[in-house]
């Protein structure tokens, strides 16, 4: 559909995230018809500074509905975000309807930089008869402001066809998330999920910089600004706890009330895929057309979970859970797991009053425990890890199910090469 | 400022409520319980059994520990505030009686204390755990032990806890450190250490329940009663579900549930979250706004010394995981720090106060510059306050004999960055925003701000958009916009309200009902605003 | 528990596939020779027999020691300090389980090892294909055959040993157990460096679904309606592979309790949920998980114990109450019966002779003029009766003593009396389906 498509999920979120605003405007369809569905576009401004704000990073998501693949194969209806960069208002229904995608599309930047996210509320297609507005919580985002919080009992969601642009000034980084916070418990089970996390300043650094007795380089890498080098990884991996109760979304495709209390998980999932699609590291391939024969499938999953590294390197493991029903579990026999960082926050105790650094408190682990909406920053050093093929999955061994075929659930494989 | 308040909605309005009691300004919010006596405080506890609503129009069979003196069921059980070094002495009868038909007695009833010590129990029977007391209405039972440790602790009914917790047996006990003094605020501490001191103080005593359990305890189905297949579908914030957490504390609808959790607090000011997991499953509590510093687990500091280091071991997180039995204690605070532009709306030298939590870092020059001058200095020490390189950040200069920017007809606003080997010294980007590079001689200040920076974005129009009951309709703290017709009403402050609430979203329901279930809204009010 | 190590310089195992790494010096071995087995287990409370898988720990030829019977959790394996090579050999056992696989394996998750994965389709090694499922996280022992696991990089600790094949099974069945590594042998002993302790109680959680073993048991696991195993409800509940007030029936220290003295206790989790033990009267100083220490030890009555999960935390109890402990996630039932599951007691009910003062319940026991005399409370009388068991092993099965007068006072000042017995029995009083207390006979410590 569109020649970003093709890059690595990665490729394009820097793409996303890292390129100067301006060259957005670029990225505009202009062999694409004019939109025979949509002559509403006045809701949809997508505010991005430009050159006047240095530090701006522009994002534009859109939200409504769409279909995903359970790795037994079954359809799961959704609403979910998905990526419209460039992507211009006249034509970003027909672009969009029906494309949501689970997880979301992933979002980074880096610390100090202005984000200016703009989401695009598209409708639901197989429920015209919804009109909910949606919205985009930053989870986590300290000292938030209401207006851009998401949370809409405290300020706004947007309606059908209008657009909000959310402004961040990220002034901390670390692993946060973000998902929809409209009807929360029904939107978040229904898959509007993404992971979204923030680079410390302390990356780019001028080389030789010392940081206590460690001597910063060009191009290393760290999940905070520890100031000691102590973060400092290889391999980012971001691995997202989530989890579906099909009948909850068989009820909404249904155009059934939704079953909040029966609410049950079956599809226990990483990165918005059960095992072992956890280890495609293609995207999956969607069903829509089953339900809409004039819209073409689509690769909606476009996250894989595999983990791969070369013996030696350290990977660091941005695991966040936004399951809507319960805590999960992830173990992974033989590999040592040092939790640096919690709640986007690095694991020291309290600065002392004279500004140097507060006591370290990063603990190794073979379990690491998250409820909905709590993230944890884990490096794995595989310098004494044999090469192999490990695997990281939940402890909480029933959910190694996807639903009623076996051998699947919240797992994943992480090769040491 | 014309916001339409038309709209009276019939459901709770604590704020509205905060207006009408009109509680002077400058106090601190506390939680609410039993204090008793010092140093021998005596609580006469009688188990009963009653009903609570949740707001799915359920009315549930439920059994609690009421107060003696008041004779009321009540869930949770009166929340025990006592003093660090309390002899403190409960009594306990039973007068659970199940329904039927048939009626019979219910069984025994109990009190354990996790996190006390030496706990002495007397009368009654034996049980598993502790002395029970029968439903027979007589007998005595009575647990004695000295609140050895200030804290947030519970208790709960030591016997057949798979059944009489379900049922609502359980409650807060708060130790208040020795010297404690609500009225002098460093004496106004969750600990004996100064870093515990606070300025309101809030309890989430976090439950579950399962509807279609309490059915089988009122029809003495007892033999149906199976805790393994335990499934919930009501949960409670200190005995209420949303929105009635948000309602007045004793209000008349929630006769039997008389505890509130409508937190409300000021910029900067700190919050003590007094987290209790009462019932069957973990919860991740999450609040929106900042994260929060875990200070205390079980009621013990988080220190690496006991006694004697303080919280040097507290968490910074954006999401609690209070498991069942445990407590945990957090202080929150929202400062608005960087928000990247001026939450009050104010512009650079206009009207309005200039607000004590728009300075992030401060300091003074430590020797003068010119008008091209690109570095600073700051007295030694100072510096780290501020960001850290490769960061820049926005600063204000001004003179020293202003009390803030707005006052100096000459500041300036410049773009700053720490030298990376000495904090104390700075390179700046002279004259931004349209201000004029001006000679500063030593002693001006220097302050991290974002006073005066405009809203970066263009809000849309209020018809695409659908505003909540805590919207105020304008993204400013303490200003109000328009708003739709029946939308917001429950902010007369104006403040920025923010969710605490469980992220296991499915649990922010009342049963098939969103939202509900274990979700309070936290209000941040402007500086003036009255906290009850 | 059995803590029966083998120590001898390393020497090529004799018996299965040798997956032990050269080393480059002389380096001392633990060997241990493990059987997994099918077994069963009888609830209390007149209870299912339940099928489950265990190990038993053998000679080199695999055949049981003296005294050795299939258990779960499995035998406590105990790695003397100093030795740097830990090698189980495993005899595969099983029985057949229809579709279910018989293969098995073994992981330590909290130590490196060379794992080589076997996947579903029978192939090992790296995968080939996007749609192979893994089936065995390190090599397989097959039925009949024995395949020996080696660790190289040993350190102190408190580990798990589980079942590596299709363990959202064959650990449900009961294929686990513990791993014990401590830093110098004392005395006093020390987990870790400088973590001394006097005595020490292992506590294995662990759960229990019925359905899902019968399933295995029949070989219909892969049919319906267990396809998977996401339908996950647990009846019975676990302290050291037994539900309360079989938890009493084994000694819980290794060593006589001895008031202020410091008590290792080593929670460890195998089962699939979190559970929340929570300590009645006593704070626990947590000095390690997983088998690292904690950076600085937390002081707290309760412990988030997920599973897969082990601590490590140190009691000194001052004084001889009850203390409790009891999992506050409330799986306090045998079934649906109350005072059973996650529940025993960090006292001395009765390791080598000693017995408690009281177990704390409606029963009291005193002595009285070669007599033994029973008190209770309100409980219905007529379906109650009295049974008894040795606290010292080797442990009887429970025995029925005789129902209690049903004549008796309801509200129970007085009741039984039955003649002396020989020291050391726990007694229980059984109403109806619920244990309605218990209570202890012997040298009062």
């Amino acid at each position: 559909m569109n020649g970003m498509r093709k890059l690595g999920w990665t490729a394009l979120l820097a793409a996303l995230l890292l390129a100067a605003p301006a060259a957005r405007a670029d990225n505009l369809p202009g062999s694409r018809p004019p939109d025979p569905y949509r002559s509403r576009t006045e809701g949809i401004q997508i505010q991005c500074p430009g050159a006047t704000d240095p530090k701006a990073v522009c994002v534009s998501i859109a939200c409504g509905d769409g279909f995903v693949k359970m790795a037994d194969g079954s359809d799961q209806y959704i609403f979910g975000f998905q990526d419209v960069a460039g992507i211009d208002p006249t034509v970003m229904w027909s672009y969009g309807r029906l494309g949501a995608e689970f997880p979301a599309p992933t979002l980074y930047a880096k610390e100090g930089q202005h984000l200016y996210l703009t989401l695009t509320n598209l409708g639901m297609i197989m429920r015209p008869d919804l009109f909910d507005p949606h919205t985009v919580h930053f989870h986590g985002f300290p000292n938030a402001a209401s207006i851009f919080d998401g949370e809409p009992m405290a300020s706004f969601g947007v309606t059908q066809n209008n657009s909000v642009t959310y402004f961040y000034d990220l002034q901390e980084p670390g692993t946060f998330m973000y998902h929809c916070h409209q009807e929360a418990s029904e939107h978040m089970q229904m898959g509007m999920l993404g992971q979204l996390y923030i680079l410390p300043a302390q990356d780019d650094l001028p080389d030789g910089t010392l940081l206590g007795t460690f001597t910063h380089h060009t191009g290393y890498k760290y999940v905070y600004d520890d100031g000691d080098g102590s973060t400092k990884y290889d391999v980012e991996v971001p691995l997202q706890m989530s989890s579906f109760d099909p009948h909850f979304h068989a009820a909404d495709l249904g155009i059934q009330p939704p079953p909040f209390a029966t609410m049950v998980d079956v599809y226990p999932m990483l990165n918005g895929r059960g095992y072992p699609n956890t280890c495609d590291p293609g995207g999956i391939m969607n069903n829509r057309n089953a339900y809409r024969s004039d819209i073409p499938n689509k690769v909606a999953q476009k996250i894989p979970a595999l983990i791969s590294c070369t013996q030696g390197q350290k990977v660091l493991l941005r695991i966040s859970s936004l399951s809507t029903t319960e805590f999960n579990t992830l173990t992974a026999p033989g590999l040592p797991m040092l939790v640096v960082g919690t709640g986007a926050h690095l694991l020291r105790g309290p600065d002392k009053p004279d500004g140097t650094a507060g006591k370290n408190l990063y603990y190794l682990t073979q379990t690491i425990t998250l409820g909905g909406g709590e993230s944890t920053d884990v490096i794995v050093d595989t310098t004494n890890v044999p090469r192999g093929t490990y695997f990281l999955y939940t402890s909480n061994l029933n959910e190694l199910s996807n639903d009623h075929e076996d051998y699947g659930g919240m797992m994943t494989e992480f090769v040491v090469n | 400022m014309n916001r339409d308040r038309k709209r009276k909605r019939t459901t709770e309005a604590a704020a509205l409520a905060v207006l009408l009691l009109g509680i002077a300004v400058g106090s601190h919010a506390t939680i609410l319980g039993l204090t008793g006596t010092s140093p021998n405080p005596t609580f006469a506890f009688i188990a009963k059994q009653g009903y609570i609503s949740t707001p799915d129009g359920n009315t549930i069979y439920c059994w609690g520990y009421a107060n003696a003196a008041t004779g009321a069921f009540q869930l949770p059980g009166p929340t025990l505030i006592v003093n660090e070094g309390d002899t403190v002495t409960i009594t306990l009868q039973n007068q659970i009686s199940i329904p039927g038909p048939p009626a019979a007695p219910g069984p025994a009833v109990s009190m354990i204390f996790p996190g006390q010590q030496n706990v002495s129990a007397s009368g009654g029977t034996a049980g598993v755990l502790t002395q029970e007391a029968p439903s027979d209405g007589t007998t005595t039972v009575t647990y004695t032990f000295v609140a050895a440790h200030p804290g947030t602790y519970t208790y709960f009914s030591g016997t057949r806890m798979e059944l009489e917790v379900e049922m609502g047996l359980y409650g807060a006990l708060i130790v208040r450190p020795a010297g404690f003094d609500p009225n002098v605020a460093a004496n106004r501490r969750a600990y004996d250490d100064p870093s515990s001191q606070y300025d309101h103080e809030y309890l989430y005593l976090l439950s579950d329940l399962d509807p279609n359990l309490h059915p089988l305890v009122e029809q003495n189905k007892l033999n149906q009663y199976d805790n393994t297949t335990f499934f919930a579908n009501n949960w409670l914030v200190t005995g209420r579900c949303f929105p009635d957490t948000m309602a007045d504390p004793n209000v008349g609808y929630l006769p039997s549930q008389p505890y509130n959790t409508a937190p409300l607090t000021h910029p900067g000011e700190k919050v003590l979250l007094r987290f209790i997991g009462a019932g069957h499953d973990m919860h991740p509590l999450h609040h929106h706004g900042n994260n929060a510093l875990m200070i205390a687990k079980d009621g013990r500091l988080l220190e690496s010394v006991p006694g004697v280091s303080g919280p040097d071991l507290a968490v910074s997180d954006f999401t609690q995981t209070v498991a069942p039995g445990e407590t945990i204690d957090a202080i929150w605070v929202w400062y608005g720090y960087h928000l990247g532009w001026d939450e009050y709306g104010h512009t650079l030298g206009g009207p309005g106060p200039f607000e004590p939590n728009e300075i992030y870092a401060q300091s003074t020059l430590a020797s003068s510059i010119g008008v091209s001058d690109t570095a600073i200095t700051v007295p030694a020490g100072t510096g780290h306050a501020f960001l850290p390189p490769p960061r820049t950040f926005r600063a204000i200069i001004w003179g020293s004999g202003y009390a803030n920017p707005d006052l100096d007809p000459n500041r300036e606003v410049v773009t700053a960055t720490r030298s990376l080997t000495n904090p104390d010294t700075f390179t700046i980007t002279r004259a931004q925003e349209g201000t004029a590079a001006e000679a500063w001689s030593v002693g001006s200040i220097i302050a991290d701000t974002d006073h005066g920076l405009p809203l970066p974005v263009t809000m849309p129009s209020i018809q695409n958009l659908e505003f909540g009951q805590y919207a105020s309709g304008s993204p400013f703290l303490g200003q109000s916009g328009p708003l739709p017709p029946l939308q917001g009403g429950f902010n007369p402050y104006n403040g920025y309200y923010f969710m605490f609430h469980s992220h296991n979203e499915k649990e922010i329901v009342n049963n098939n009902v969103f939202p509900g279930g274990m979700l309070t809204m936290m209000g941040v009010l402007p500086y003036g605003a009255p906290i009850p | 528990m059995t803590m029966q190590g083998m120590t001898r310089w390393l020497r090529p195992a004799s018996l299965g596939v040798l997956l032990w790494a050269s080393l480059a010096g002389p380096a001392r071995a633990a060997d241990f020779y493990l059987k997994a087995a099918a077994m069963t287990k009888t609830m209390p409370n007149a209870g299912p027999t339940i099928t489950m898988w265990g190990y038993v720990l053998c000679d080199a030829t695999f055949t049981p020691l003296a005294g050795q019977v299939v258990q779960v959790p499995g035998p406590r394996l105990v790695v003397p300090p100093g030795d740097t090579v830990l090698n189980i050999h495993l005899f595969d056992g099983l029985p057949s389980a229809g579709s279910e696989t018989s293969n098995t394996s073994l992981v330590i998750p909290e130590l490196p090892a060379t794992m080589v994965p076997t996947w579903t389709d029978g192939t090992t090694g790296p995968r080939t294909s996007t749609a192979q499922r893994v089936r065995s996280f390190t090599q397989e022992t097959a039925p009949g055959g024995s395949v020996t696991y080696t660790w190289t990089s040993l350190r102190p600790g408190t580990f798990l040993y589980e079942s590596g094949t299709h363990p959202s099974v064959q650990v449900q069945m009961g294929l686990y157990g513990c791993v014990t590594i401590d830093a110098a042998t004392g005395p006093p002993a020390q987990a870790y460096p400088g973590v001394p302790y006097d005595n020490e109680a292992l506590l294995v959680f662990s759960e229990v679904d019925p359905a899902i073993h019968a399933a295995v048991a029949a070989g219909t696991y892969g049919t319906a309606p267990y396809t998977s195993t996401i339908t996950y409800v647990p009846k019975y509940f676990f302290i050291n592979g037994a539900p309360y007030p079989d938890t009493l029936a084994a000694p819980m220290f290794t060593k006589p309790f001895v008031l202020g003295q410091r008590i290792l206790l080593r929670f460890l989790n195998p089962g699939e949920e979190t559970h929340v033990p929570v300590l009645q009267d006593l704070y626990m100083t947590v000095v390690a998980q997983d088998g690292y220490p904690l950076p600085y030890p937390r002081t707290e009555y309760s412990l988030i114990l997920e599973s897969g999960k082990t601590f490590d935390a140190i009691i000194t109890p001052a004084t001889s109450g009850l203390h409790g402990l009891f999992d506050r996630r409330l799986r306090l039932t045998n079934n649906m019966s109350s005072n059973g599951g996650m529940l025993t007691y960090l006292t001395d009910n009765g390791a080598a002779g000693g017995c408690p003062g009281a177990v704390g319940s409606t029963l009291k026991l005193s002595k009285s003029g070669g007599q033994i005399l029973f008190t209770w409370g309100n409980i219905a009388l007529a379906s109650s009766y009295i049974v008894y068991q040795s606290h010292v092993a080797p442990l009887a099965p429970f025995t029925q003593q005789g129902t209690l007068n049903p004549t008796a006072p309801a509200d129970g000042t007085t009741g039984a009396t039955m003649p002396m017995p020989p020291d050391n029995l726990v007694f229980f009083l059984i109403s109806g389906d619920n244990l309605a207390g218990g209570g202890c006979v012997g040298p009062q410590r």
